[in-house]
């Protein structure tokens, strides 16, 4: 059991290396894209924090 | 004599092109008609009820919306052969691969729930317990996968596409009025003018008609099935009709709640096939069973669309063409997702409401991440070529990408503060 799961973490880390370079021409409209996904996704996910937050009090 | 072999030549060759198309038909069909879920099926009854037919003009807008959307995914797919959870681990590197793949899983997974949640209480109407239900659909499930085959398995999802028409003959039933339709249904208006309530209801039509595991299923499928750069055609027609379908689908329950049960206050779509079973038991009937129906699609699906995703990422053997044994982690994913959302559904007082509301909030942060990758990735030359996006398509899909990133957001927002727009 722990063999595979050492295989599965050793696997990871392949992953990470063969995609550590994203293949797409980071151009001006797709680094501006990306950079706003960021942000959109930084406030979703505050959002989602503060909301449960107050769930609990 | 001539005139009748003139006649049936036509018709044999009309009748050869329709074979053919069962043949290649496929992804398109069975992810838009998948899309009419338990989910789906409770918005649009919901809709019904509160509007009658006055927001019909906005499901025959989103017919294209839908179209649009997710016939970037055949393109490409068919081009790079390659999922869409693959694409964007090459494409954007590591970072947002693992952000789109563990987001997908929690999303399918939630959305699995829901639709045992949807196929339970459709089966409890007939008196069937929820643990029966649970059972009997994982192994059906089971069964249909373990086929060997993505083209068995294709066909009869196929057939069970065929069981969400179920709806159109329920709406005769019910006689709606033809110029009361016309008038209300087909001309764009807000009934009872624009406000908070009304905006809810438009935005929760959206985010049942584009789901994030649509694009990841479809791509995938599209890969599984072979298609390549000349199916492409055949790709796109398969969806125009799958989303034609689903929309005519939808606008029949409308129809239905809009008639029946006008000024009724609906939570579920089980709850609206009790209050049918009293109008008429037929119409209770067909809309319990399409409401098990379009929650076994839903699973049928959803259920594939992360093991696909695993599959392509790790590495792993992950065809339905593949047998168990070729494929143990591919199969070993979609069982644990499968039968873990069916066991929740079974545990006393779990938190299956949370968990519905919870899944609009969760799939509001993927699917603008998946909208915007595949905007992306077709307008790269280097891996699409001709088949990138045209100026008039980017256009298109920009703009109903924008608006879908905006509206599904209010619409998470709005399930997590339900007062904001009230």
């Amino acid at each position: 059991m722990w063999k595979i799961v050492r295989r599965q973490f050793r696997k990871i880390g392949e992953i990470n290396r063969k995609y550590s370079n994203p293949r797409i021409e980071m151009s001006m409209p797709v680094r501006l894209s990306l950079l706003l996904l960021r942000g959109y996704l930084i406030f979703l996910v505050g959002l989602m924090i503060f909301r449960f937050i107050t769930l609990l009090h | 004599m001539k005139w009748f072999s003139q006649v049936y030549y036509r018709y044999s060759k009309i009748w050869k092109i329709v074979k053919l198309y069962f043949l290649i038909a496929g992804p398109g069909l069975v992810v838009m008609i998948a899309d009419n879920d338990a989910g789906g099926i409770t918005t649009y009854v919901a809709t019904g009820a509160k509007y009658g037919y006055g927001l019909i003009w906005f499901l025959v807008i989103l017919v294209p919306v839908a179209y649009y959307v997710q016939e970037m995914t055949v393109r490409l797919g068919a081009v790079t052969k390659r999922g869409h959870a693959e694409a964007i681990f090459d494409g954007f590197g590591a970072f947002w691969g693992w952000f789109s793949l563990i987001d997908l899983m929690l999303v399918d997974w939630l959305t699995l729930v829901t639709e045992f949640i949807g196929m339970t209480a459709a089966l409890r109407i007939f008196g069937v317990p929820p643990y029966l239900t649970v059972t009997a659909v994982c192994l059906l499930l089971g069964v249909i996968v373990l086929n060997g085959r993505y083209w068995t398995w294709e066909k009869i999802a196929l057939v069970f596409c065929a069981f969400n028409l179920i709806y159109i003959p329920g709406a005769f039933i019910v006689h709606p009025s033809v110029s009361s339709l016309v008038r209300n249904g087909f001309i764009p208006n807000f009934p009872g003018g624009f406000n908070g309530e009304l905006f809810f209801y438009l935005m929760a039509n959206i985010g049942t008609t584009i789901a994030p595991w649509m694009l990841f299923f479809q791509q995938s499928a599209v890969v599984d099935k072979g298609m390549t750069e000349k199916d492409i055609p055949w790709g796109k027609f398969d969806t125009m009709l799958g989303s034609l379908v689903t929309g005519v689908v939808g606008v029949f329950i409308i129809i239905v709640g809009g008639t029946v049960l006008k000024g009724v206050d609906i939570q579920s779509a089980a709850q609206a096939s009790h209050l049918l079973m009293g109008v008429n038991r037929y119409l209770g009937t067909f809309m319990a069973i399409g409401l098990f129906d379009a929650g076994l699609l839903g699973a049928i699906c959803i259920s594939l669309a992360s093991s696909w995703a695993f599959g392509e990422i790790f590495g792993w053997a992950h065809s339905l063409n593949n047998k168990i044994k070729e494929a143990p982690w591919f199969y070993a994913n979609y069982f644990i997702t499968l039968i873990s959302a069916g066991v929740v559904v079974l545990i006393p007082r779990a938190p299956l409401v949370l968990i519905t509301l919870f899944v609009q909030v969760v799939a509001v942060t993927l699917l603008p991440a998946a909208l915007v990758f595949l905007i992306l990735l077709l307008n790269d030359d280097k891996t699409m070529g001709e088949y990138k996006n045209t100026l008039t398509q980017n256009i298109l899909n920009i703009a109903i990408v924008v608006a879908i990133i905006v509206l599904s957001s209010l619409y998470g927002v709005s399930v997590m503060f339900p007062n904001v727009f009230h």
